[in-house]
């Protein structure tokens, strides 16, 4: 597992250190990325928060008071699906995602760049194209007037959020794509 | 094409990806898609990427994971951590190689507030390892004990694996997590004696003698543990009696653990904001493997390759043990190379369904697949335990921590072997949870 620990900022600071134009696009999208991403985490700390008092406050009203809270169950789940499609871009920011590096450490760093560009550039696509499914997804709900079993809620809504969510995930990716190429081209140049 | 060709086809793609550092969900979530595309429609495959990953994320008997992630969150941010080890060496501590036998003690109770062999190995290194450096304990020892000691996160209850386990596999998760009661303190009691007869054979590697402490003191020391244990036996009590669902055990224990630690003065704004963001961002981290997983499970299941694999397997004229024999070593190879997440998401759409034809208890499986992930841990070149305690301890190679912690895997795999022989020790308690 990658260590969570390498801030963004610090990866800003070591491409702004030289800051031909190229590298300053670049700064200027990360802090771009980061930003949005941010208020989406932000958002989901505050949801966490909420569903562990609301599904508390659900078990007390059952048990002791015999008055459950109409539709926790179903809270939950979209309030989770919320959680993750908004903090899946701080993760890979933070470098958390799981992945398994026992070959291509051991690769000169311009290669190792380069495969992390091709491979972060593949990832953006599929998530760009992952968006807009969710957007399609989206307009069959709306037109199919699909609502939640319990509480009634308009689905398309989460749908729509999620999608948003993967969008600032895919750019997390496209920035992912261009710090790897920098690399590459910077290795170049010297 | 055959349908099995491309889902062979699709297995080595997605090696190949991960080798070339793809994160393990993506991975599976692209040749998922791409699979499926090719085994029924792009346009069904395109739709496949909004509808499954919408489908596993709202999945509300998953929200389990992010409340018991929060909780340890809450106990460990907080500092208590350090006072359990306290409290439970003025208990044990006497007993020759008494810190390191305390240092398991700790690790148990802890692990039953934190559900991952990360956590657990990370808070109690930074805590038992200067304790024991101090008492001029040898490093193998110190570093072995803490090492063995975090594999007991993930099988004492609360335990991500066996809920991600349980969500693979469609296994209940409250079972599950019962389930591991038993070989968990089991466990931590063998290592217990493992170190105390280590220590035996050779009284230099633990020289710590100390008076017990007497008994006013050790019930004194008792009020830093009483928040785990209560926060245990509630959540997880609750769960084996049927008052609750896991999801909220789990919800109930994280809300338990945020009172405890705000009204003892523990809990400010800085600890709450860092414990909802490492427990979001871990629980993110393990969705987005779910996500792919799901994905690529459904492409498996359209290529078929389970069902034939499982239905030739079955039809081999050898006894089942030998079978599980033969998966028990593929886990022990995979455990040293990979992480264990990635182990289970890869391997149990396929042994999963052989296992249970094979007429082993799903449950039990479960336990023995811990035992597996937890062995790989500590198991070089990858293991990720050792890495996280050399993190700690900069100044000791990791070779030696390595050679330190093998008397622990030996014993793990006799535990294992044990668990085959008597799965009655995973699988009674469970039989009776309501």
């Amino acid at each position: 597992m990658k260590s969570g620990s390498n801030e963004v900022g610090q990866k800003n600071n070591s491409l702004g250190a030289h800051a031909p134009n190229d590298a300053l696009f670049i700064k200027r999208l990360n802090g771009l990325v980061y930003f949005l991403n941010n208020i989406t985490h932000k958002i989901s700390k505050l949801i966490l928060f909420s569903l562990m008092i609301l599904t508390t406050m659900d078990v007390i009203g059952r048990k002791f008071f015999n008055n459950p809270i109409t539709g926790t169950n179903e809270l939950t789940g979209l309030g989770l699906a919320l959680i993750i499609f908004f903090s899946l871009g701080m993760t890979q920011l933070k470098g958390d995602h799981i992945a398994i590096d026992f070959l291509v450490n051991k690769f000169p760093e311009k290669i190792q760049a380069l495969i992390q560009s091709l491979t972060s550039c593949v990832l953006f696509i599929l998530l760009v194209l992952s968006a807009w499914q969710f957007i399609e997804y989206t307009k069959r709900l709306y037109h199919g007037n699909d609502v939640s079993g319990d509480l009634g809620i308009p689905m398309f809504i989460f749908t729509l959020v999620g999608g948003i969510g993967i969008l600032f995930f895919a750019l997390s990716l496209l920035l992912d794509t261009l710090q790897s190429l920098l690399k590459v081209v910077r290795k170049n140049e010297s | 094409m055959s349908p099995e060709m491309i889902g062979v086809l699709g297995i080595i793609l997605l090696l190949v990806l991960i080798i070339l550092r793809m994160s393990v969900g993506m991975s599976l979530f692209l040749v998922g898609f791409m699979g499926v595309s090719m085994l029924t429609d792009w346009s069904v495959g395109l739709s496949q990427l909004a509808s499954s990953a919408f489908g596993t994320a709202k999945n509300s008997s998953l929200s389990v994971i992010p409340l018991f992630i929060l909780m340890g969150m809450f106990m460990s941010n907080t500092g208590l951590g350090k006072e359990l080890f306290n409290a439970v060496d003025k208990w044990i501590g006497h007993f020759r190689g008494g810190l390191a036998i305390a240092t398991i003690g700790a690790s148990s109770i802890f692990a039953a507030i934190s559900g991952s062999t990360n956590a657990t190995t990370a808070t109690l290194a930074r805590i038992a390892i200067p304790e024991m450096n101090n008492y001029n304990y040898s490093t193998a020892l110190s570093t072995a004990s803490v090492a063995a000691g975090g594999t007991l996160g993930i099988l004492i209850p609360p335990s991500v694996i066996l809920i991600i386990y349980g969500a693979l596999t469609n296994e209940p998760i409250g079972k599950l997590l019962i389930a591991g009661i038993i070989p968990g303190i089991l466990m931590a009691l063998i290592f217990m004696l493992t170190i105390n007869i280590q220590v035996r054979l050779n009284p230099s590697i633990a020289p710590r003698n100390h008076e017990p402490a007497s008994f006013a003191e050790r019930f004194k020391s008792l009020k830093s543990v009483w928040p785990f244990l209560v926060i245990f036996v509630v959540s997880i009590g609750g769960i084996y009696q049927g008052y609750f669902t896991p999801t909220e055990a789990g919800a109930i224990g994280a809300m338990g653990a945020f009172i405890i630690t705000l009204i003892t003065r523990r809990m400010n704004w800085k600890t709450l904001m860092a414990s909802l963001d490492e427990s979001i961002r871990l629980s993110v981290m393990l969705f987005l493997i779910l996500i792919g997983a799901s994905l690529f499970g459904k492409f498996l299941a359209l290529s078929q390759i389970p069902m034939v694999l499982a239905s030739s397997v079955a039809s081999l004229d050898v006894s089942p043990y030998v079978i599980l024999t033969l998966i028990l070593i593929v886990y022990l190879i995979l455990g040293m190379f990979m992480e264990g997440i990635a182990i289970m998401v890869l391997t149990l759409p396929i042994v999963y369904p052989l296992i249970t034809q094979l007429g082993f208890d799903g449950i039990w499986f479960g336990i023995i697949m811990v035992m597996m992930l937890n062995i790989g841990v500590l198991t070089p070149p990858l293991g990720l335990s050792v890495y996280i305690i050399s993190g700690v301890v900069k100044d000791v190679p990791i070779e030696k921590i390595f050679r330190g912690v093998f008397p622990m895997v030996v014993t793990m795999i006799i535990f294992t072997i044990l668990l085959v022989i008597f799965p009655e020790l995973a699988t009674y308690l469970p039989s009776l949870a309501k």
